[in-house]
């Protein structure tokens, strides 16, 4: 064994020292490529710190800009590059702008490149192969365009794009003016980091586009939002011995929700409060057309026919009428009659859509307290004396704008002085807590029994109750409040 | 949001599970409405709906108006009681038609 084992040492000699120099060979090699690959992966590692730090920047900000020039300063540094510059480009080639290494160049100079198209050179290859250029003499390699008057001789040249799939964003070029300075290990280094920059550009590219529409779309809905206030009333209007008041909390920036006082030409008070379906936009337009179509009908809309006959038709009492004044009852009807011609306005108008609207509206005469109302379809409204809920005052018909031609009952009740007529909608009762609990009818009626100074301080109870419910969960639905006291 | 739709002889059964509200809403009208082809038969089976804003009575409307116009039939059923008093409140209950149970709703469509 000894002796063969001796013998192949001896014997295989020469063979054994060659293949000892390979395996150093091959560990200097796996060590040198074990150190690239440290060398790698550090100068990933300070990239990335660097890059990471910009997400959700647009292209434009300085934050962006200032981490791009500090990535290729890095770049500039790691590679031993005398000079470095990173292009952002529109798909076209041309420069959208120029960042260069170690803020050697002025603004001025910055800006006279943007704008003008890589086509030629190192640059120009590089953007149409899409691939990493290495130049290792300018003088041996024809991608090289030397241009005269040029202060700084360049021999060694590195130019990598910015990829992202098909979607060239940018070309970082890095310069040296003695030949053989940037290796093939150096060249992949730089094609890596191109990956991650281009991850980083799109990202900050998405990010300004979405932020750029984002902002577009909220002037707008701040527009809507304003001209929709413009929809509700400057002023609540206050007859002599009344006090109206009202709140509004739209969920979104625009809302169906909406409530309206005015003076009717009979002398009389309209109040509205109204809940039109579904949110957003869509509700808001019809809330507009709803507001303005019961403000107009009401002080326009003429009864025809028999006034014997009309009245008798139209008894909001079984059997009589509650006002003592005739002429009152037949100008609260006449009003009225606002509703079902709204009613139908949308209904056959606008059927495709199906919108309709829960909505109160009374009128009232602020010498006697009478009330002559239509609820279609809206929430109870109550009337609260001194212990408390008194009256309900429920739907008296369907939702306004569901079909056409149905018939709304009219009701007429007496306020009392003293007495409070609250409105809401159903963004009180449905006011959700963070466990997703309703804030219930429950809890609106024991805020409704203890007695209120005024009407602002009953509606200024509910609301903090309410918000206070709601704490930090989102609100979902419009909240309104309209609140009447006869006060004499 | 989920929706079933099986065909149980000629009546589509149509069954929604979870809230119908102004996010879901749209999505569920889309695949109810191209039932109502002519003389259509529809249950729409809600056991399974918690909770239905109006923005969901405004997909029922909907659905109501393209079953009517094509001359068919639109059954509701297991409507819950909240469901139930906002839907009596707004008068929808006197427009459509509505059953306690499954059986109920296919009885009055057959």
């Amino acid at each position: 064994m000894q002796t063969n084992f001796k013998g192949k040492i001896m014997g295989d000699r020469h063979p054994f020292k060659e293949q000892l120099i390979e395996e150093i060979k091959s560990l200097r090699q796996e060590v040198t490529a074990l150190k690239n690959e440290k060398a790698a992966f550090e100068v990933q590692r300070k990239l990335l710190e660097n890059l990471v730090d910009t997400e959700g920047f647009s292209v434009e900000t300085e934050v962006l800009k200032v981490s791009l020039q500090k990535t290729l300063d890095l770049a500039t540094e790691l590679t031993q590059a005398e000079k470095g510059s990173l292009f952002l480009l529109e798909p076209s080639g041309k420069i959208v702008d120029a960042i260069l290494s170690r803020s050697e160049v002025t603004p001025k100079q910055t800006a006279k490149l943007i704008g003008t198209v890589l086509d030629k050179g190192l640059a120009g290859w590089v953007i149409r192969h899409r691939q990493v250029g290495l130049i290792a003499d300018t003088e041996k390699d024809s991608r090289w365009l030397t241009l005269p008057d040029q202060p700084y001789t360049v021999r060694s040249a590195l130019a990598v794009p910015i990829l992202r799939g098909e979607k060239l964003l940018g070309i970082i070029t890095l310069l040296h003016s003695q030949p053989d300075r940037f290796s093939l290990q150096i060249a992949e280094q730089m094609r890596l980091t191109a990956d991650q920059m281009a991850l980083v550009l799109e990202n900050a590219r998405l990010y300004s586009k979405l932020d750029k529409y984002s902002k577009a779309l909220d002037a707008e809905l701040e527009t809507g939002r304003q001209i929709q206030i413009d929809f509700l009333p400057y002023e609540i209007y206050q007859p002599a011995n009344w006090q109206i008041d009202a709140r509004f909390y739209p969920a979104r920036q625009v809302s169906g929700d909406f409530y309206d006082t005015f003076f009717l030409p009979s002398d009389n008070v309209g109040l509205v409060i109204a809940d039109v379906c579904d949110k957003g936009v869509g509700a808001a337009l019809f809330m507009a057309l709803m507001r303005s179509l019961i403000r107009v009908f009401s002080s326009q809309a003429k009864l025809q026919g028999r006034t014997s006959t009309i009245l008798e038709e139209n008894q909001p009492v079984p059997g009589s009428w509650l006002g003592q004044s005739m002429l009152t009852n037949l100008s609260h009807l006449e009003a009225l009659q606002a509703v079902s011609l709204t009613n139908n306005y949308v209904a056959q108008n606008h059927w495709q859509l199906s919108m309709f609207a829960t909505l109160f509206f009374g009128v009232l005469d602020p010498v006697t307290g009478l009330l002559t109302y239509i609820n279609g379809g809206h929430e109870p409204l109550f009337i609260l004396g001194n212990s408390g809920i008194k009256n309900t005052l429920k739907a008296t018909g369907p939702a306004v704008g569901m079909m056409p031609n149905v018939k709304f009952a009219i009701k007429q009740i007496q306020l009392e002085p003293g007495d409070i007529l609250i409105g809401y909608t159903d963004g009180v009762t449905e006011g959700k807590n963070p466990d997703g609990e309703l804030f219930t009818n429950k809890r609106l009626i024991s805020l409704l029994e203890q007695p209120a100074a005024s009407v602002s301080q009953l509606l200024d109870r509910i609301k903090t109750n309410l918000f206070d419910y709601i704490a930090d969960a989102p609100q979902f639905d419009d909240i309104t409040m309209l609140a009447v006291q006869r006060v004499f | 949001m989920e929706i079933t739709i099986k065909n149980l002889k000629d009546i589509k059964v149509v069954k929604l599970v979870g809230d119908v509200d102004a996010s879901t809403a749209p999505s569920v009208q889309q695949q109810l409405v191209p039932l109502a082809e002519l003389n259509s038969k529809i249950l729409l089976d809600m056991t399974q709906v918690p909770y239905m804003s109006s923005a969901g009575l405004r997909m029922l409307l909907t659905l109501y108006r393209q079953t009517s116009a094509k001359d068919g039939k639109l059954v509701l059923v297991g409507l819950s009681e909240d469901l139930q008093d906002t839907m009596s409140v707004t008068g929808f209950l006197d427009f459509f038609t509505t059953g306690t149970t499954l059986e109920e709703g296919l009885a009055v469509l057959n």
